[in-house]
């Protein structure tokens, strides 16, 4: 399978951005794809926090940093790149990565790219839709509204949304539903991926003595994520054209 | 071992809290203390009968869900009944059946179990085993309360009666004239007391009658009861971890 490179980012703060990022972590490791990930949170990480194993932490403004992504993406072992994009920095990231030639190599057939964008309950985000999507024209794009919070969302006008999505030969919608209030602060106080809450375990491997009813909403919730996630088919979005034997 | 018991029903009105009110007084008159649990914060029937014993939770709200469920896996030194009201009916199971409540039961020792009351009709009965199959390996114990009236012969012979009826967790709420079952309702009888020693005065015959029905229907929950027992594999040693 050819290195994927998977961006996730908002270009508002607070959509629940990271907490997608996680649950993609552990789809991805669900289905067995070898993937690593990068934190642009810089300096804090976040995602790191949760994922240490797996992530890194970059300045993503840094063109050095860019590099270290950028160049390392054949020679790494893991085929899918995902990359947690810090709020507000989404379209000057793909920016930055256009003038480095990524999105040249992709249209290349190099790498393949795929773009969760994940939206703000407001109507000013079709005007960020309409800036970044362009982005994803060789790739595969994401509109995720992430209900986790139970944010409403606006309504799409079918004709606006037709207009908006037409640029992308690959677009799909995705909702992340709702996660009961205290499951989601329970996993945030354990600091540990979504499934080993779920496995009732520490970071360090230990018993995790979460309650038996938090558990379960977690693992109800990840499962319908992941439903959404095949519903749309991401990862074979995320490399199109090549045979399922060679795609988890 | 202990049980945790949930009495059900999909419908109001069916004999829950009597026949849950039943079933404590089955471990009381054994020794023992069970714990209960209201699940209808508002009536509370069963923390009016056993007010020291009794939880009253609303399950809308996830603290009190988890103080339910985390209670009932918990280990335990008695059994616990759990009176389930028809609104709290549908969220139970799917937090029951979506979280590891069984298995985490077991360990500790607790053996979770059903006793689910239909109603008269078709619909009822296919309801009681759409549950049953749900529920897997976690017994159901099917209660025909004859309070609710006769089921028909067509019902009867049914593929959804017959499935359920074939097996021998099977019980019968016997039938009790109205004014006996009034007197049984009074806040101040105790039923446990009434079989040891009765403190309530009422005609002889009035008490061979109810005594009569306790005891059948008392009869019919330890038969219940000991056959659960009996199919217990035998108790895992203690765990080296604990």
């Amino acid at each position: 399978m050819k290195p994927a490179v998977l961006i996730i980012g908002a270009d508002k703060g607070g959509v629940g951005k990271t907490t997608i990022a996680r649950t993609v972590l552990d789809y991805l490791r669900a289905k067995s794809m070898p993937a690593r990930a990068f934190d642009a949170e810089f300096p804090r990480g976040t995602l790191k926090r949760f994922h240490p194993g797996s992530t890194e932490i970059v300045d993503i403004t840094a063109t050095g940093d860019q590099m270290k992504i950028l160049d390392t993406l054949t020679s790494s072992d893991a085929r899918i790149t995902v990359i947690d994009i810090r709020a507000g920095l989404l379209s000057s990231t793909l920016r930055a990565f256009h003038d480095a030639g990524f999105f040249d190599a992709v249209r290349a057939g190099d790498f393949n790219f795929g773009l969760f964008h994940v939206l703000g309950p407001s109507v000013a985000s079709l005007e960020e839709i309409a800036e970044v999507m362009p982005y994803a024209e060789n790739g595969a794009y994401f509109a995720v509204k992430n209900f986790v919070n139970e944010t409403s969302f606006f309504d799409w006008d079918p004709a606006v949304k037709a207009k908006y999505f037409e640029r992308s030969k690959d677009a799909a919608d995705i909702n992340i539903p709702k996660l009961t209030e205290m499951a989601c602060e329970a996993v945030e106080l354990a600091g540990v991926p979504f499934s080993t809450f779920i496995g009732n375990k520490t970071a360090a491997g230990g018993p995790g003595n979460y309650s038996l009813v938090l558990r379960g909403y977690v693992r109800t919730w990840l499962m319908q994520v992941a439903a959404e996630y095949e519903r749309v088919g991401v990862l074979k979005r995320l490399s199109p054209g090549e045979t399922p034997a060679s795609v988890a | 071992m202990n049980f945790a018991i949930i009495v059900a029903s999909a419908r109001v009105r069916s004999g829950k809290t009597l026949l849950a009110r039943l079933l404590a007084e089955n471990f009381i008159l054994a020794g023992a203390r069970p714990a209960l649990f209201d699940t209808d914060p508002v009536a509370a029937p069963l923390s009016a009968r056993f007010p020291a014993d009794t939880i009253a939770l609303d399950l809308e709200r996830v603290t009190d869900q988890m103080a339910l469920f985390d209670e009932l896996a918990a280990e335990a030194a008695n059994s616990r009944i759990v009176d389930l009201s028809h609104q709290s009916f549908r969220r139970f199971f799917d937090l029951l059946l979506d979280s590891e409540f069984v298995q985490e039961a077991r360990a500790n020792d607790v053996e979770p179990v059903v006793f689910y009351i239909p109603g008269t009709d078709a619909e009822s009965f296919q309801q009681a085993r759409l549950l049953r199959d749900r529920l897997g390996d976690c017994p159901l114990v099917l209660v025909e309360n004859a309070h609710l009236g006769e089921i028909r012969l067509s019902i009867r012979h049914g593929d959804d009666y017959r499935s359920l009826a074939d097996s021998p967790l099977r019980m019968v709420v016997p039938a009790l004239d109205a004014p006996y079952m009034t007197l049984l309702e009074e806040p101040g009888l105790s039923i446990s007391e009434f079989v040891r020693a009765p403190t309530v005065r009422m005609a002889p015959d009035m008490r061979n009658e109810i005594r009569s029905w306790v005891v059948k229907t008392l009869g019919e929950i330890y038969r219940v009861l000991q056959s659960l027992q009996r199919r217990m594999p035998d108790p895992r040693p203690p765990s080296p971890y604990r």
